[in-house]
């Protein structure tokens, strides 16, 4: 406290970002939003200026203008979002949901003594390995290295498991920040602080391609589920879903009859009401191919039984 | 002038939460011969200041070594306070030793402001030469010359103990520049055997003949970091997960042990692991020479 | 139980499972110690299948190999994401207890008898009666699968699956049994057996969809 950079103190405690000049007033700006105590006007050169209280805190060459709020591009994924209740730093659409597909299938390993760092995904799903790396790209301008663990038997097919690996500690670094991964190695938790509607939206998405089930009966009934080793997170995940408006089951431990299950923690799940189900699908959905076949079969038993019901 | 010995650091002293018992270490039977307790935790809360303002520190925490009063605190609460409120809140709460109250210097605000700072807290380094307690000086400016400036006149005071906040300069990238610059201006002070404490780094750096103290009592551990020889590793790490530690607070456990306590209870791994941290510090800081 | 420890989770390298085994029974093994289970909890990855594996050793040089070989069973053969490979070091021999001995068609036969026990249970539970009112109600039992089977590299192994639809779990088992034969750790079947019984289960969900109430039990 009272060290360093005083710039660095106001981001970290008051959002009051970079104090650019006040000067100019002859140049002619248009109000486009005022939300609060904020204003946002654009400039005649391009871009937006945000200001709090008549004083500019911050330029932005890019924003979207939204009904209650407006939302200003940061780096490495993240965007300030101004509204009446005030201002705050909330991930990407595309960092919130490598940030599930971490949550989910990834981990956030460390060798200190090697200084590698890693953000890696592992993955049976090829497309689920290059939505991470599309995602990796767009969020960090980084490509992920790819590597293979494979098993080949004679006359079988290779089968493979895709690892994808961000090697950089500034990566890792900001993903640990979120609070993403740990303290436990196996825990997952949700950056609740960092999510808008639609960051939830699509953490949940990344999470559900990795962790998530959708099966199929013989009776044409589905189920949609959440699983996880990590209660505290999937507790976390059900709460957001709460917030966008769902109703799922509530946690259930996963039992089992082997005896070393005695001993170790239960795994834990919780279901989508078969109710909301395209609901599920249309505002979370998934990346995972099997899956997204799957929806579209439900859509359409769906369909079917509501012609059914309307007879 | 004022002629003072050294208040006498450890090579690291842990700094406690006066509001939260989980860190008072003494309770688990580690040997502590002295803390730091912040101030401003204290004054953010109205009924343990009351308690410990009418008992003292040492009775209200139960706690039988020397007590260091830390006045790193907020920016707002540092423009709240005057000299005649730290001397009340001192009188109250007994420590043992004080720091000089802190000040804030950025060194992206215009230079009057920071030397007005370094005024001030100089003025309050004066003011302190009061009391009857040993006294901590402070290492901080906004750039080299206030640093120097401010050092030698504490010096012409009398301190001889000083701490240098560095948590924000660490993070900065600052403190590779200023301090080895203090270090060198205190060398200079040939008539003054010093002592300097880094304030508020909870794991071991570089630099060595210096005393540490962290800023948060977890030293780390809630984001579950393991400390071998002062340096945090994550419980997973190849390096540490496999390997048993025979200190008082794992007691044969190895980081593999701790990850699974913390799947069965989440409070007991994170005293241990903050325990271990801390001792890890002061066993590696204690055979640096 | 001696100790027990989760020494691999998903996201950790593939080739680290062999290697923390051995480091971690390089430590814990004691003279007392008589029999290490290698744990592995999975999950298909199509269905959502539980499937877990569980390998009986009393020879500690063997549990590395062991572990490494289930690990690439279950996540190829099985086709499963493997959340977690956990030891559990005894101090007897615990696999004795683990005994799976009837036929398939005897458990087939079970689950038929399990439908209208279930029914008769559950129709009256008050959370499916405040729900039902007329529309029809649907139990879908969990059904959990237990196969044991001989081994000439562990004392056991077992493999448990857990699902609503048998016939994938079937399909499941059967596939991860024939790759474990296949691969040299197992020698054949013993027998397969349901786990939990009609009087341990609970409701787990409710739901309505349409005319009709969906009762899962587990």
């Amino acid at each position: 406290m009272g060290g360093g950079l005083r710039r660095r103190q106001y981001e970290n405690r008051f959002f009051q970002g970079r104090e650019v000049y006040k000067g100019e007033e002859a140049e002619a700006f248009e109000i486009v939003k005022k939300l609060g105590e904020y204003e946002i006007r654009s400039a005649d050169k391009g871009g937006y200026e945000l200001l709090k209280n008549g004083e500019v805190v911050g330029i932005f060459p890019e924003a979207k203008i939204e009904e209650n709020r407006v939302i200003f591009k940061l780096s490495y994924g993240m965007n300030l979002e101004v509204s009446e209740i005030g201002i705050r730093e909330v991930l990407s659409p595309e960092k919130a949901e490598l940030c599930g597909l971490i949550a989910a299938d990834g981990s956030l390993p460390q060798r200190r003594e090697k200084r590698i760092y890693e953000a890696q995904l592992t993955s049976k799903d090829k497309e689920l390995a290059e939505i991470y790396t599309n995602l990796s790209e767009k969020v960090y301008g980084i490509t992920p290295h790819h590597y293979l663990y494979c098993k080949k038997t004679e006359g079988e097919e290779k089968r493979a498991y895709h690892r994808m690996s961000i090697y950089s500690k500034k990566v890792v670094e900001d993903l640990r920040s979120l609070e993403l991964k740990g303290p436990d190695p196996y825990e997952f938790h949700v950056p609740l602080n960092y999510l808008d509607e639609e960051g939830k939206r699509a953490f949940l998405k990344g999470f559900f391609s990795g962790d998530g089930s959708v099966s199929l009966s013989e009776g044409g009934r589905h189920a949609i589920y959440f699983y996880s080793e990590c209660k505290e997170g999937l507790e976390e995940l059900r709460n957001i879903l709460i917030d966008l408006g769902f109703h799922p089951g509530k946690i259930c431990t996963d039992d089992r009859e082997m005896i070393p299950k005695k001993y170790s923690g239960p795994t834990y799940e919780f279901s989508i009401s078969e109710k909301e189900h395209i609901k599920f699908i249309d505002e979370i959905g998934s990346e995972r191919e099997e899956h997204k076949l799957k929806f579209q079969r439900i859509k359409s038993i769906n369909g079917k039984k509501g012609r059914r019901e309307e007879w | 002038m004022r002629l003072m010995k050294r208040v006498g650091f450890q090579k690291f002293v842990p700094e406690i939460d006066a509001t939260d018992n989980r860190s008072w270490f003494w309770k688990n039977e580690i040997e502590l011969p002295e803390i730091f307790v912040p101030l401003y935790q204290l004054l953010g809360d109205k009924e343990i200041l009351a308690k410990a303002s009418s008992k003292g520190l040492h009775d209200y925490l139960g706690f039988n070594g020397r007590i260091f009063l830390s006045t790193v605190m907020p920016d707002e609460l540092i423009d709240k306070l005057r000299t005649e409120n730290y001397f009340q809140l001192i009188r109250d709460l007994k420590p043992d030793v004080t720091m000089i109250p802190d000040n804030y210097t950025y060194v992206d605000d215009p230079l009057f402001l920071s030397w007005s700072q370094t005024i001030r807290l100089l003025s309050f380094a004066k003011d302190f030469l009061e009391l009857n307690i040993p006294l901590i000086g402070m290492v901080k400016g906004a750039n080299l010359l206030q640093m120097q400036w401010l050092i030698q006149k504490e010096v012409e005071m009398g301190y001889v103990s000083f701490a240098m906040p560095a948590r924000e300069l660490i993070r900065d990238h600052l403190l590779g520049d200023s301090l080895p610059y203090v270090l060198r201006i205190l060398r200079d002070q040939k008539q003054v055997n010093f002592e300097l404490l880094l304030y508020g780094i909870g794991h071991k750096l570089k630099y060595r003949q210096l005393s540490y103290s962290n800023l948060s009592w977890f030293l780390e551990a809630k984001h579950g970091s393991y400390f071998k020889n002062g340096i945090p590793y994550l419980l997973s790490d190849p390096e540490v997960r496999f390997k048993e530690c025979n200190c008082e607070a794992c007691r044969g456990r190895m980081p593999q042990d701790i990850i699974d306590l913390w799947l069965r209870d989440k409070e007991q791994a994170l005293t241990i692991l903050a325990l271990h941290n801390l001792l890890d510090m002061k066993r590696t800081l204690a055979g640096e020479k | 139980m001696v100790s027990s420890a989760v020494i691999w989770g998903w996201g950790d390298d593939f080739k680290d499972a062999k290697a923390n085994c051995e480091k971690y029974i390089s430590i814990k093994w004691k003279e007392n110690t008589k029999e290490i289970c290698i744990y592995l909890t999975c999950r298909d990855w199509n269905e959502g299948i539980g499937l877990d594996l569980a390998a009986y050793t009393s020879d500690k040089e063997m549990v590395g190999d062991l572990a490494e070989r289930l690990l690439y069973v279950a996540a190829f053969d099985g086709n499963a994401k493997v959340y977690s490979i956990r030891l559990l070091l005894f101090d007897s021999m615990v696999s004795k207890n683990e005994v799976c001995r009837h036929s398939m068609e005897e458990v087939e036969n079970e689950l038929k008898r399990r439908e209208g026990l279930i029914a008769e249970r559950f129709i009256n539970d008050p959370e499916v009666k405040e729900v039902a009112q007329g529309r029809k109600v649907v139990f879908i039992p969990r059904i959990d699968l237990l196969c044991e089977l001989e081994s000439q590299c562990a004392n056991k192994l077992v493999v448990e699956v857990v699902h609503e639809n048998f016939k994938q779990m079937r399909e499941l088992l059967d596939s991860v049994c024939n790759a474990l034969i296949k691969e040299g750790l197992a020698t054949r079947v013993l027998g397969y057996r349901l786990g939990k019984s009609v009087e341990d289960m609970k409701v787990r969900y409710v739901d309505t969809w349409g005319n009709e109430v969906l009762v899962r039990i587990a």
